[in-house]
């Protein structure tokens, strides 16, 4: 961020690293993001895939071009070469994350494989994917191999959970919190924001659900010197709007730092459907570590299940 | 992992989000969520008694040293598993750490012994100089008309101070290798436009407030543009290269006017 540099990643990183560990990748493997709109992704070898995040429509059609299976998030899927898989985000809304045994092989830059799509560079040429990429996946470790082997048949016998978002985001009050009058503090932390659909990987739009709850004015907001922002800080541009910032956000600005919402509940703000109505609950740091240690134990735990399964499987196939 | 813990009664003050923080030396620690502590500049003391810019630029290499550990060989190297990252930014530097690996408290005390041990007037920057190309007005400055009127100058004269003007890096921020120039002649310093532009062409030359920059990369932006920089084999930031940022904060950059 020192270079200007986004830090870029998933904006729902739990659950790219839920879809890694649901096929027995390293927890940091690129996984493709999706967005809205449907993808259609043909194997050209006998690989392994899975799809996490938002709902998908999924599905796998075989090389006769009928439907052989849908996918379950969190599951591992065999994609066998010739056949297709159909993503589609029917409610589009959220993200979701392709994920692919062996990771996605791709030349790191500045020590991540994300894109940066504003700058252009990394990821596959620093540009969202169109027709026609080819993905290359990176090889399958050989207890991978048989684990998926003896899951997946006939298949996804097993899935990870995933959590399911609800509309309370929890927020550590920020440097100029205190700044602003009592009036505007206990306003904040009461009103009832709905998201919008204006948002982008840099940042969502929280409106206050009524006219009413415009957010009263602060005195000097606007005139700060530039400081760093972070992936979570919400700033109020204006009375009627409240920006938290997402994963490509600037990595300075000037608008006063009014929250910040926890790791632990960020991914909230991209997986809720907009015109959901959503609030801020201050927090201390305490709370914040321990949801944070708690949203970790689940993937945590759900690594150990996959890798328990990898050992019992590998004791198995041993003469 | 358990977590470190030091409950030291000087530090507690930053153990919680807030600007109370602890004073130290002309500045203030305080902690910004949960992954950050910010050093900023008091700027209510007397001018005599605050800071420089300088101070923070210096902060900023010393910590890369000393909490990234051996002198950054290239860029990736600046990040490690307990410090994220060091931002220096208009009078404050804001480090990024994991609080499982590294305790506020002890982050803060070697913040603070860095801060204490440069001397503000003797802060000895070795940056690079830079002399950049650059064409002035035509298609690759649309504002400097407007903004030359707003300014009650000529554009010859504008571009003359500008073209003067020694300036130093202040930051980066905004995009990749965007640096906030200062030594902005006074006459020429001018508020945003009140209509951003939806997009900027990539390096454009512009002025915003008391600062002059190149936008590196395509993006919308509300500064009035005057010109264009040529980077010919030099492009203001570069991924691939060692060094992917150009200009860097202590650097000092020149314009020369290609007709």
């Amino acid at each position: 961020m020192h270079l200007g540099v986004s830090r870029s990643g998933a904006l729902d990183a739990f659950a790219l690293q839920l879809g890694n560990l649901a096929l027995g990748n390293c927890r940091s493997s690129a996984g493709i993001e999706i967005l809205r709109g449907e993808i259609h992704v043909r194997s050209e070898q006998d690989s392994w895939i899975a799809v996490s995040g938002t709902h998908m429509d999924a599905a796998v059609y075989g090389v006769s071009g009928n439907i052989r299976d849908t996918l379950r998030a969190g599951s591992p899927i065999a994609l066998l070469q010739g056949e297709l898989l159909r993503l589609r985000n029917r409610r589009a809304t959220g993200c979701a994350y392709l994920t692919v045994g062996g990771g996605i092989d791709c030349p790191p830059v500045l020590g991540s494989c994300s894109t940066d799509l504003a700058a252009g560079f990394g990821g596959l040429d620093g540009r969202a994917l169109r027709r026609g990429d080819r993905i290359v996946a990176g090889a399958l470790s050989p207890s991978q191999q048989s684990m998926l082997q003896a899951t997946c048949k006939p298949c996804a016998p097993y899935s990870l959970r995933e959590v399911s978002p609800d509309t309370m985001l929890r927020a550590l009050p920020g440097p100029e919190f205190e700044q602003a009058s009592a009036l505007f503090g206990e306003h904040f932390w009461r009103t009832r924001f709905i998201v919008s659909p204006q948002a982008n990987r840099m940042g969502a739009r929280l409106v206050p659900s009524k006219q009413r709850d415009h957010l009263p004015r602060q005195e000097g907001a606007g005139m700060l010197a530039s400081h760093a922002v972070a992936p979570g800080t919400v700033q109020l541009p204006s009375q009627a709007e409240a920006i938290v910032l997402l994963a490509d956000a600037q990595t300075t600005g000037g608008y006063p730092r009014i929250a910040q919402v926890i790791a632990a509940d960020l991914w909230k703000i991209v997986q809720l459907p907009a015109g959901s109505e959503v609030h801020f609950q201050a927090v201390d740091l305490a709370a914040a570590a321990q949801a944070l240690a708690g949203r970790n134990s689940g993937l945590a735990r759900a690594e150990i299940a996959v890798q328990h399964r990898q050992r019992r499987i590998a004791g198995t196939s041993q003469p | 992992m358990a977590r470190p813990t030091d409950n030291s009664p000087l530090t507690a003050s930053i153990l919680q989000p807030g600007r109370h923080g602890m004073s130290v030396d002309g500045a203030r620690i305080y902690r910004f969520g949960e992954t950050g502590i910010v050093l900023e500049l008091d700027k209510t003391l007397p001018k005599g008694q605050q800071r420089s810019q300088a101070a923070i630029t210096s902060l900023g290499s010393m910590l890369r040293r000393t909490l990234c550990g051996e002198a950054s060989r290239g860029d990736i190297q600046c990040a490690t598993a307990a410090v994220h990252d060091i931002v220096p930014a208009d009078g404050n530097l804001t480090v990024f750490f994991d609080p499982d690996k590294l305790h506020v408290a002890a982050l803060c005390k070697q913040v603070a012994t860095a801060w204490c041990s440069i001397d503000s007037e003797n802060a000895v920057i070795h940056g690079r100089r830079h002399r950049l190309a650059v064409q002035y007005g035509g298609e690759f400055g649309p504002d400097l008309a407007s903004l030359a009127g707003e300014l009650s100058l000529g554009t010859d004269e504008l571009v003359a101070r500008h073209l003067q003007g020694c300036y130093t890096v202040c930051f980066i921020g905004f995009q990749p290798g965007f640096a906030y120039l200062e030594g902005l002649h006074t006459s020429l310093h001018a508020p945003r436009r009140i209509s951003p532009r939806r997009r900027v062409a990539p390096n454009s030359l512009a002025i915003g407030g008391p600062y002059t920059a190149i936008y590196p990369f395509a993006s919308p932006g509300g500064w009035h543009i005057i010109g264009r920089y040529l980077p010919g084999q030099n492009p203001l930031f570069d991924p691939n290269r060692p060094q992917s940022a150009l200009l860097q904060p202590g650097d000092t950059v020149c314009f020369e006017h290609i007709c």
